[in-house]
């Protein structure tokens, strides 16, 4: 066998790194720049991907922590349906369920501690079961309290983070039910497990103890429960509920962190479709950079073909050295982006963290740093895999030409062929978009956003001659320095398609991204604006969260309506439903309200429902059970299962399963809750609202809490900041995205200017002035971000369509589709920002060294 | 360390015959012919040139020899192998083992060393780097380059870069050895020293062939045998002396 038909030895790994070593490395060192560039924007698109995964990821995760540290060995969890708990009763018949080791019953319930919100356990020796952190310190402080004097009687421990508990000092310990204790501080906590739960924010008391403080009387929130080793869960689980009927929730006690998960899904999806979109920006400038490898290192490789490199070798170091970068990049992200997790979890919007009741930590998911990994090895792969073909496709007989002919043009007949196919996918693929988006109406529709960019790349990959002879047109007529711009253009067609894009893309997304999110916020606004009618609103919640818990006596109704210049006072009381999957939102009232649900529906509906024989249901909720008006409802009640009639569906804005009102009544009988959530206060003809106000404020100082009085206007105003904060982290992503495109075309245009060098040498030699061949620079970089952004425009207003309408869906409520002039104000800044990327370039071309520019080879 | 003569199974006698080559290209939209049915036979142990003025056809010649360019009618064959029977792979093959290259511009990559750039066909074949070293380091030697070793081409001078690029065209010890212009980019002293050092190769003992494309007169009269192409037709195939006798008369300088 000659030489010639041997087979080559299989390359092993030192030659793979050898050669990685050899032929890339060391270029990428030559060009620190554009390898920082590239690496600095895979870094960055990484790290948002982190971010937003860890910081969305760590609301439901330290619910999931909280649930472990509390739960322990509990396989099953037993509780209300609301808040209302449940009874002792029940607890024992649990209890009694075959297949029970053991029943834990647990106060588990959010408290104000000194002004302070954090969480109130209460348990007893029977938690000794669950071996948990909880567990460990619960029963310690049980046994201890057990053995302590009369003194302590009443006395609470506290955890390491309640500031300001001493032993033997007080706290005061504000319940959710609108009760208000002063308690003795039996003693402070320390060691590992003591801190870990909750952070430490959490006081610890016995069953009864904290029965009281939390004003549960004899109930407990909920019942762990441990099954004996020859019981499976599930049948464990379905026992239960077969046993104890519909008025308690059976479920894994992991529940409430899918809860939280199943509340933020919706955002955190969203959001993290434009971080990906940042990485789809990331990967065209990385295109650019490779491509521009690869002309520039056109010489080379054919050097190492002539020598005898077979072309899969070539391609294969090409993909390799992209990984390498995608790795980097990944790697460095994935720390900058727990780093920017970690700094945005104490500033997230109450809206969000309100959806827990444990203390938000950095928890971010097993599968962030995995999904940023792949995601940028797919974009960076995916942006070199053309590069690395045409690297791979050098004929070895270049090696023996004087001068490298440009690597950026010509048409052949596979790219014609290859553009064909691109053109019909392209068309396939935006056409799906829109049927994606009609044909599902939950968050699957979401993926017709994607669809449609990915068929807008691909069809601007179609057009790549138009597109690029288009950029040349309006270069020429932009002055005698256009048309040596122009010529630039279109020698590097590929480039400045790759440029324009990455500026239609950043424009794009900023557009649809304002867009829709102005629509949802106005649409939001809109729904919520009923609410402005009432003079003033008091509540134990914050402004800026829906008022679901701390509950205000009842009694406080009599005391607002008895204040000089109130005309009547209507109690409100929401609550949440534990249902399987999301919970829903309960809503009662007990007359005539501004409540969007009561507002919104019809005269009939709205007297149906103050009578307790229909209830009115958000879109959501109705879309999610298949219900319309006239349907019978089927509730899940303390008392069994309650039917009532859907008086009206109307919209309504939730990051929950949907809204149920009914009247206050039904509430109280059907769950047991007492007290309300937030009075609605309507005066008198011609009372002067600041003075009534100032009136209430004066009588609810002297709450043992804090109460808020709001203007029925700034109740608005505070939802619609609500909303706004939601969307806010989207929004600040496309800003970065519009810096990536600014980074992108300056490592397009000194891309330009380095394979320039020589003309540009030649025009300086012929007498150019350095603004002359500044001009020349920046011209090229107007005509790409102009017609680029131009492109955004309309490609980001058929996004913004395609979003408004699948966010108006996924929200069941009517969100129209409205231009937004802000919109147009964005693409002016992305364009000016990628047109800041053109400045380093155009300076450094005018700066040229002329002898040595024209020596250039 | 002694250089390595020998690479197992590679013969180092190799003929090589070119059987009514024509070779056609575009330039713009223009069809042009740059080989008119060349015929020619090359044995171990010689060093020929190939004369001939600008645009004659010489250096699209040494493509088609190569295996860098496939021919438009007729047949390469080494060995009797015909190379338009041989895929992508195999024409890369042959020419990492078969062939050994010197160019124009020395085409040496900037980022890498001397020895590293000697070392390069070697590591193409799928050997360590590493292992290699030694003898890219006796190659050097061999060119009077072995305090070079470490330096970079940006560093060294246009004659010591040319000397690499031979040291890197023996690594594999070929059979055939394909320089074109190999002293085009050089001042003429050095350029002599280069050209006794490739005429050399053919006499080492190696049985080695030297085709050499030039220009020039002298190159030429080192050569055991030269070729004169014109207008891609060979019209002189002798000794040296009678070939640039004809070169000359005809009034053809480069």
């Amino acid at each position: 066998m000659s030489a010639a038909e041997r087979k080559p030895k299989p390359a092993g790994p030192a030659v793979v790194a050898a050669r990685l070593r050899l032929f890339n490395l060391r270029y990428l060192r030559r060009h620190p720049a554009r390898t920082a560039l590239s690496l600095g924007v895979l870094t960055v698109a990484a790290a948002l991907i982190v971010a937003v995964l860890g910081i969305y990821g760590s609301v439901g995760g330290s619910s999931g922590r909280l649930a472990g540290q509390v739960a322990g060995n509990a396989d099953v969890e037993v509780t209300g349906r609301t808040d209302e708990g449940l009874s002792a009763e029940a607890v024992q018949r649990v209890g009694e369920v075959e297949g029970v080791e053991a029943a834990v019953p647990l106060v588990r319930s959010p408290v104000e501690v000194d002004g302070e919100r954090m969480l109130l356990f209460g348990t007893d020796r029977s938690a000794a079961a669950l071996d948990s952190d909880l567990s460990g310190v619960a029963t310690d402080a049980v046994r201890d309290a057990g053995q302590g004097s009369g003194d302590q009687a009443g006395a609470v421990f506290a955890g390491p983070g309640v500031q300001g508990a001493k032993e033997g000092g007080t706290v005061r310990v504000a319940s959710m039910t609108g009760q208000s204790h002063r308690a003795p501080v039996a003693a402070t906590l320390d060691g590992d497990a003591a801190e870990s739960v909750n952070g430490g924010a959490y006081l610890v008391a016995p069953l009864p103890v904290a029965q009281r403080l939390a004003g549960l009387g004899d109930r407990v929130e909920s019942v762990l429960v441990v099954a004996d080793s020859g019981t499976g869960t599930g049948a464990l689980r379905d026992r239960i509920a077969e046993e104890l009927g519909p008025g308690v929730f059976v479920a894994d006690p992991s529940f409430r962190a899918d809860q939280a998960d199943d509340a933020t899904a919706m955002v955190r999806n969203i959001t993290l479709l434009v971080a990906f979109m940042a990485l789809v920006v990331a990967a065209f400038l990385i295109f650019n950079s490779m491509n521009m490898a690869a002309a520039e290192r056109r010489g080379e490789i054919a050097s190492l073909r002539a020598l005898g490199s077979r072309r899969r070798p070539v391609m294969r170091d090409f993909l390799l050295e992209s990984l390498l970068l995608a790795l980097v990049g990944a790697a460095v992200g994935s720390a900058l982006g727990y780093a920017m997790a970690g700094a945005s979890i104490d500033s997230l919007p109450p809206v969000i963290t309100d959806a827990v009741d444990a203390e938000v930590e950095l928890a971010v998911p097993a599968g962030a740093v995995p999904a940023a990994f792949v995601a940028a090895v797919a974009a960076s792969l995916a942006a070199s895999w053309l590069a690395a073909r045409r690297a791979s496709r050098v004929p070895p007989v270049e090696a023996m030409r004087t001068a490298n002919p440009s690597a950026d043009t010509g048409d052949d007949e596979q790219r014609r062929s290859g553009r064909l196919w691109a053109l019909g996918l392209g068309a396939v693929l935006v056409v799906l978009a829109f049927v994606t988006a009609a044909a599902f109406d939950d968050e699957r529709s979401f993926g017709g956003g994607s669809l449609l960019l990915l068929g807008v790349i691909l069809l601007a990959y179609a057009l790549i001659g138009p597109i690029t002879r288009t950029v040349a047109r309006l270069a020429s007529r932009l002055g005698p320095s256009g048309r040596i711009a122009a010529s630039a253009v279109e020698r590097a067609p590929r480039r400045a398609w790759a440029t324009f894009m990455t500026v239609l893309l950043a424009v794009a997304i900023g557009v649809a991204t304002t867009g829709s999110s102005q629509n949802t916020v106005d649409a939001a606004s809109k729904n919520v604006s009923t609410l402005a009618d009432s003079d003033l609103i008091v509540q134990r919640a914050a402004k800026d969260v829906l008022p679901v818990r701390p509950l205000l006596p009842r009694d406080t109704q009599q005391q607002l309506a008895d204040t000089d210049g109130v005309r009547r006072v209507v109690a409100g009381q929401f609550t949440y439903l534990n249902q399987p999957g999301k919970r829903a939102l309960l809503l009662g009232m007990d007359g005539p309200s501004n409540a969007t649900a009561y507002r919104l529906a019809s005269k009939k509906a709205r007297a149906e429902l103050l009578a307790g024989r229909g209830a009115v249901v958000s879109g959501t909720y109705a879309k999610e059970k298949g219900l319309s008006e006239g349907d019978t409802l089927t509730l899940p009640t303390a008392k069994g299962e309650q039917h009532i009639r859907v008086a009206d569906v109307v919209d309504y804005v939730s990051m929950d399963a949907g809204l149920i009102a009914l009247s206050l009544d039904r509430i109280t009988q059907w769950y047991g809750l007492s007290g309300a959530s937030y009075y609605e206060v309507i005066l008198k003809a011609g009372a002067d609202k600041a003075a009534v106000r100032d009136r209430i404020e004066q009588r609810t100082k002297e709450q043992p809490y804090p109460v808020h009085v709001l203007d029925g206007s700034e109740s608005v105003k505070a939802t619609e900041s609500a909303v706004k904060q939601v969307g806010s982290l989207a929004l600040a992503l496309q800003w970065v995205i519009a810096g990536v495109a600014g980074l992108a075309l300056l490592n397009t245009l000194m891309l330009s200017v380095v394979e320039r060098r020589r003309e540009l040498g030649i025009l300086r030699a012929l007498g150019s002035s350095r603004r002359y061949v500044r001009r020349v620079i920046l011209t090229e970089a107007t005509a790409v971000s102009v017609l680029g952004g131009i492109g955004g425009l309309v490609v980001g207003t058929a996004l913004h369509y395609l979003s408004a309408d699948v966010m108006a869906k996924a929200l069941a409520m009517d969100i129209p589709f409205k231009v937004a002039p802000a919109a147009v104000g964005l693409a002016v800044g992305a364009v000016l920002i990628a047109l800041a990327g053109a400045i380093p370039p155009a300076r450094r071309a005018g700066k040229l060294n002329v002898v040595q520019a024209i020596g250039y080879e | 360390m002694a250089v390595r003569l020998g690479r197992g199974e590679t013969p180092y006698m190799a003929t090589l015959r070119l059987d009514g080559v024509v070779h056609d290209y575009v330039r713009g939209r223009q069809p042009v012919r740059a080989l008119n049915g060349v015929s020619l036979t090359l044995g171990g142990g010689q060093c020929v040139s190939v004369l001939g003025p600008s645009g004659s056809g010489k250096s699209t010649m040494l493509h088609v020899m190569g295996a860098l360019d496939i021919p438009s009618e007729g047949r390469v064959l080494l060995d009797g192998t015909d190379l338009a029977t041989l895929d992508d792979d195999a024409l890369s093959d042959l020419r990492r083992r078969r062939f050994g290259f010197v160019f124009q511009f020395f085409n040496l990559l900037p980022a890498l060393t001397a020895w590293e750039n000697v070392a390069v066909p070697r590591l193409l074949d799928g050997e360590k780097l590493g292992s290699v070293r030694a003898e890219a380091l006796a190659l050097l030697d061999r060119v009077n380059l072995a305090d070079r070793a470490d330096h970079r081409p940006g560093e060294l001078s246009g004659g010591q870069m040319q000397r690499v690029a031979i040291a890197r065209s023996l690594i594999m010890d070929p059979g055939v050895l394909l320089a074109d212009e190999p002293t085009g980019n050089l001042d003429s002293r050095t350029g002599d020293e280069l050209l006794d050092l490739l005429a050399s190769l053919a006499h080492d003992g190696s049985e080695r062939s030297v085709v050499m494309v030039t220009h020039s007169v002298d190159a030429a009269l080192r050569s055991d045998r030269a070729v004169l192409l014109t207008d891609g037709d060979i019209v002189a195939d002798g000794t040296p002396e009678d070939v640039v006798a004809k070169f000359v008369g005809e009034g053809r300088r480069p």
